[in-house]
């Protein structure tokens, strides 16, 4: 079987203990659908034996761990050339990455290193270079084949279902409305930690053996990052401001997402408390954004982030096919607002004509009473 | 061929950068500008975007247009000379698109048209626009959306800055250029980031910009008479770019089940309940059973 290299998340930046981050998880069972996944790490440290064997365990046959000091940002072009040589080496088939920012840059710049196609938020892959892509916006789903290594960014997705691409599930699967969880047996991996030799870094570090479950055998292996040839000067991170931790969930890893609109007038309480109350992520349309009652990056649509949790509960949002474009992978939709006409009652599995300061404190009473009477 | 050696090999080789800006002060900006169909997305028999018909310019390009024109204007203000020169690759009623970049600010505009790139994907597009960017000589900074309103990709810019071997800022709120830099704001997933790169470098800009002052009737005036200048393949001196992706399939989402749709009388927030507590509890029971594999 070939293999499919799979760029994850900086699992060190997280921490030790955090678990892997749902999107890691899809990017990892929808590798597994069309080869071997080999899941690419890059970070400031190599991974740890705890990461690898989650990492494992979700379906990755081999780890790569590739260390780097420095913004992810000012060594997107060294992250191509590691992908790039790793196909080359590896006669990989496939690269899969994340379809935010980051991985959709890495994923342009790798199309045009290795002379083939790319395809922007794919929903599944393919065994022959093939990958579905939703284009909400035209209300379709296209099989779109690539000449050469297929490269993809993948939409986000509940992490635990691969999503149901046309024409590769059985009838009977698909009609008991279970998801399809596409979970490959977990497998010994073998780590390899090959370093990211960025301009500052001339003495290669030393590589740290990681040690796995007993008994597996370790190979590793230091690979040298091809420098990218005749790179000018790229860009550097003069700041980097985190934002506070909301404690919520990633937009993109929240298996519910509570969304606020314009009809919340500016008072975001009800769909906060909501969200707490769930566990969900909270987030926005473009008119609550650009109100400033949100961040940029909670905007959900169209110029915005694609969610496809498995809840999405659409709260004072009109469903202006912009916004409509950015969570039709939900799988259940829920939509409240007081206008009856309201565009989003079309897409909604579930509709309430109502008042959201009315409407949502009773939700989050009733789940309350619930939690405190199953004491 | 020149520069463009090494596409038999299937390999597309890394251009050599764009002229090093050549006088300190004065700005010459490419902004990479896209028609898009006015209202609902079709696809062709051939399944690619329907274009016929009404297009206009992409409303996410008004941004980096916006962001270009105020970048010229202080340029100008110091005293130094500015230049904005939209670039686009399409059909001949592209040309409309250009005609509203010029409206908005553009000081020219080069309209690269030719009947085979009729099927182009975004790598045989970025091939085409880096090229088109090339023939302007000593450009300073390219400016492109964040991502077009139709087929939105998002990849093109990336793949220009490649093939012109020069740095990319993605998803700019905010553009400034110090000396020899581009600096730019960046709303990032988990943080707030001020990126700088070296001159000639490509920025995105996003709609979180600041958006488009609208033109007054001198400028729509003064926009009849620059120049758009007409290119094809030949003129550029390429050859059709290779297209490597090719759409197979198109099968229309099934339509949603009708939804349930009722009016709050007071228990609505209890059936809502009941929905996510179900959901809650697949969840759980998801991660559960992962947890054991």
């Amino acid at each position: 079987m070939s293999d499919v290299l799979v760029l994850v998340d900086d699992l060190t930046a997280a921490g030790p203990g955090t678990p892997l981050p749902a999107r890691t998880l899809h990017l990892l069972a929808t590798a597994a659908v069309v080869g071997r996944p080999v899941a690419v790490h890059v970070g400031e440290a190599p991974l740890g034996p705890t990461a690898v064997s989650a990492l494992a365990a979700a379906g990755a046959a081999a780890v790569i761990s590739a260390t780097a000091a420095g913004d992810p940002w000012e060594r997107a072009d060294a992250v191509t050339a590691l992908l790039a040589g790793l196909v080359d080496e590896r006669d990989a088939v496939a690269v899969l990455v994340g379809a935010h920012r980051y991985g959709t840059d890495v994923a342009a710049r790798l199309g045009v290193a290795l002379g083939t196609g790319v395809v922007t938020d794919a929903v599944a892959l393919e065994p022959d270079r093939r990958a579905h892509k939703a284009v909400p916006a035209a209300g379709v789903t296209t099989t779109v084949r690539v000449d050469g290594v297929l490269v993809a960014t993948l939409a986000s997705g509940p992490a635990t279902s691969a999503p149901v691409p046309p024409g590769t599930v059985e009838p009977s699967e698909a009609e008991d409305g279970e998801p399809t969880a596409v979970v490959p047996e977990a497998v010994v991996p073998e780590v390899v930690v090959p370093q990211v030799v960025g301009p500052e870094t001339a003495a290669p570090r030393a590589v740290v053996p990681q040690t796995v479950a007993p008994g597996a055998a370790v190979p590793h292996d230091v690979v040298e990052l091809p420098t990218p040839a005749g790179a000018p000067a790229g860009p550097r991170v003069l700041e980097r401001t985190p934002r506070p931790r909301t404690g919520r969930p990633r937009l993109t890893d929240a298996d519910i997402v509570v969304a606020a609109g314009r009809g919340l007038a500016g008072d975001l309480t009800p769909v906060t408390a909501l969200a707490d109350a769930v566990g969900a992520a909270v987030a926005g349309s473009r008119a609550a954004v650009d109100a400033g009652w949100l961040p940029h990056e909670a905007q959900v649509g169209q110029t915005g982030t694609t969610v496809s949790p498995a809840v999405y509960v659409a709260v004072g949002i009109s469903g202006a096919v912009q916004h409509v474009a950015g969570m039709s992978g939900a799988r259940t939709v829920v939509a409240v607002n007081s206008d009856p006409q309201a565009p989003i009652f079309q897409v909604a599995d579930l509709g309430i004509v109502g008042d959201a300061f009315v409407v949502l404190p009773q939700v989050v009473a009733a789940l309350r009473e619930q939690k405190e009477s199953s004491r | 061929m020149g520069d463009w050696e090494g596409w038999e090999t299937g390999r597309w080789a890394v251009l050599r950068p764009i002229a090093e800006p050549a006088h300190s002060g004065a700005v010459r900006i490419a902004v990479l500008v896209k028609q898009v169909p006015d209202g609902e997305l079709r696809l062709t028999p051939g399944r690619t975007v329907d274009r016929d018909g009404d297009g206009v310019l992409s409303p996410l390009d008004e941004f980096p247009l916006q962001a270009a024109r105020t970048l010229a204007a202080q340029a100008r203000d110091r005293g130094d000379q500015a230049e904005v020169i939209a670039v686009t690759m399409g059909p001949p009623d592209a040309v409309d698109a250009l005609r509203s970049a010029l409206q908005l600010g553009a000081d020219r505009a080069v309209h690269v048209c030719d009947e085979r790139l009729a099927a182009a994907d975004a790598g045989s597009t970025a091939q085409v626009l880096a090229a088109a960017v090339r023939s302007l000589a000593a450009v300073d900074l390219v400016l492109a959306g964040a991502a077009s309103a139709d087929a939105g990709t998002g990849l093109v810019p990336s793949q220009v800055a490649a093939l012109l071997g020069i740095p990319a800022l993605v998803g700019a709120t905010k553009v400034t250029v110090h000396d020899d830099e581009v600096r730019a704001r960046i709303d990032d997933e988990d943080a707030e980031l001020l990126m700088a790169a070296p001159l000639p470098a490509l920025v995105t800009v996003t709609d979180h910009a600041n958006p488009a002052q609208y033109p007054t009737l001198r400028e729509v005036r003064a926009a009849r008479t620059r120049p758009v200048l007409e290119m094809d393949l030949d003129d550029l001196g390429i050859a059709p770019p290779p297209v490597r992706t090719r759409v197979e399939q198109v099968v229309a989402d099934p339509p949603r089940p009708q939804g349930r749709l009722i009016h709050d009388d007071g228990t609505a927030g209890l059936v809502l309940a009941g929905l996510l507590r179900t959901a809650l509890r697949t969840a759980t029971a998801t991660a559960m059973a992962g947890n054991h594999r």
